[in-house]
């Protein structure tokens, strides 16, 4: 059209891939476009009234038991490698000579495979 | 250097990917809800049925929870759909090679995969419900085990590449393109590929969170889990974003293991060398085509599957993937390493 060439220089071009962030960014900002453009279709906000913006639980009031705890973010994840987390929460014994032990162990095996393989 | 033409028009077929992505994605979500509830002895709703689904949820109120934080709750819907579109981009659409082919791969595809349903996590952890709260941390352990296998069949699939066709671009869907898996592999790496392929179709429901890998909306049990707070036109875009998903998941499978196209096939056949003669004529055979292979493979991956197995826990969909399907993949792996060496 106007006989230009240019070269993007914002991008990453391995021989294993590319990627040109300037042109993502730019798409992102249309697909941001359209999905403000379907979203702005729809009604924006609510009526006030009575209970409308309390938390749904199925009719009942909140009790405050009823929060996923910080130490219960990863149920699922834990329990179904439980074989493997079993044995391992053991060997952490918050004696620093025991992780630096492993770490030597560790590093061992590792130089060991490094030399032989 | 780049023709700046070229990039206009590649950048307009994109604006039209992603536009068209959105109709197409509702309108398989229609076959499948029909196709779904024939399999249950149902009539079921009419294919046009998500269009409509859309329409209503524009004319509700969207209602913004007490103590939710506004500005993520709200915004996390519109990060997820454009997640979704920007996927449409560096997909390949059968005939039409992907909108951004070089300026993208499948290691992009597979970062963009996982914004939307972190974008539906952060979105339910947001809201100030706790049925929303344990929705979002079963959907964060979804995530965390099925990322697991599904990128070590697109690794494999590039590791392999670069083996047998070297100097190749290996993260291009293009390269498999121009040379599908299935004639590069002998009789073991075949197998190999059988179970890179069945990996990613256990993965496909996860990653669109359908039934028996829903746990983290679970209906009849968390009342809708993380979308449970959303309402009208929030709703709406993680609906069209779902379905926008769904379509490009398919897509994936299609490009990475069943690029062929029909068109040489029916030339060859039943020798329409008049009709043939003609782009258009193969391009319109290939889109079709490929909007049937698509088909399969939502049928075979979603609908069978969400209507013949029951939910899952979620500790035995993390192990499912963690362990089985791992293993899986990594046998796969094995596999196409074995047919490398060559001779066996």
């Amino acid at each position: 059209m106007f006989g230009l060439n240019f070269d993007i220089k914002l991008g990453l071009d391995t021989d294993g891939g590319t990627w040109t962030a300037l042109l993502f960014a730019l798409m992102a900002l249309v697909a941001f476009i359209i999905a403000y453009a379907i979203r702005s279709r729809g009604i924006k906000g609510h009526k006030e009234r009575e209970h409308v913006g309390e938390p749904f639980y199925f009719g009942n009031i909140v009790p405050s038991s009823a929060w996923v705890k910080s130490g219960n973010v990863y149920w699922g994840f834990v329990k179904a490698m439980e074989r493997y987390y079993r044995p391992v929460r053991g060997e952490h014994t918050g004696n620093a000579n025991d992780y630096i032990s492993w770490m030597v162990v560790a590093m061992t095996a590792i130089i060991l495979m490094v030399v032989f393989l | 250097m780049m023709d700046i033409n070229d990039l206009y028009v590649r950048m307009l077929l994109g604006v039209l990917a992603m536009l068209a992505a959105v109709v197409v994605g509702l309108a398989y979500k229609g076959i499948d809800r029909k196709i779904a509830a024939h399999m249950q002895s149902r009539i079921g709703p009419p294919l046009r049925q998500p269009f409509r689904d859309i329409s209503k949820l524009m004319q509700k109120e969207t209602i913004t929870p007490d103590g939710a934080v506004d500005w993520i709750f709200h915004g996390m819907p519109v990060i997820g759909l454009v997640a979704a579109l920007l996927l449409v981009l560096y997909i390949p659409w059968g005939p039409l090679s992907p909108p951004l082919k070089a300026h993208g791969d499948l290691i992009l595809v597979l970062y963009l995969l996982i914004i939307p349903s972190l974008a539906m996590a952060l979105g339910g952890f947001s809201s100030g419900s706790p049925v929303a709260a344990i929705g979002a941390q079963r959907e964060m352990v979804m995530m965390m085990s099925y990322e697991f296998p599904l990128a070590i069949v697109i690794l494999s699939l590039a590791w392999f590449y670069t083996r047998v066709l070297p100097g190749s671009a290996p993260f291009a869907f293009t390269t498999m393109e121009a040379a599908p898996i299935w004639g590069l592999v002998g009789p073991i790496g075949f197998i190999g590929a059988v179970l890179l392929l069945l990996s990613l179709v256990v993965v496909t429901p996860s990653e669109l969170s359908k039934i028996p890998f829903d746990a983290p909306e679970a209906e009849t049990e968390l009342g809708g889990g993380l979308m449970a707070e959303y309402s009208g036109r929030d709703l709406a875009m993680f609906y069209i974003a779902d379905a926008v998903k769904g379509l490009v998941m398919a897509a994936i499978i299609v490009g990475l293991f069943f690029p062929h196209p029909l068109s040489p096939i029916v030339e060859k056949y039943y020798a329409l060398p008049l009709i043939m003669d003609q782009p258009v004529v193969a391009w319109i055979i290939d889109g079709l085509f490929f909007l049937f292979k698509v088909f399969l493979v939502l049928f075979a991956t979603v609908t069978t599957v969400r209507v013949a197995f029951p939910r899952l826990k979620i500790d035995k969909i993390s192990y499912i993937y963690l362990v089985p399907v791992s293993l899986m993949a990594l046998a796969g792996t094995l596999l196409l390493y074995l047919d490398t060496l060559g001779g066996v």
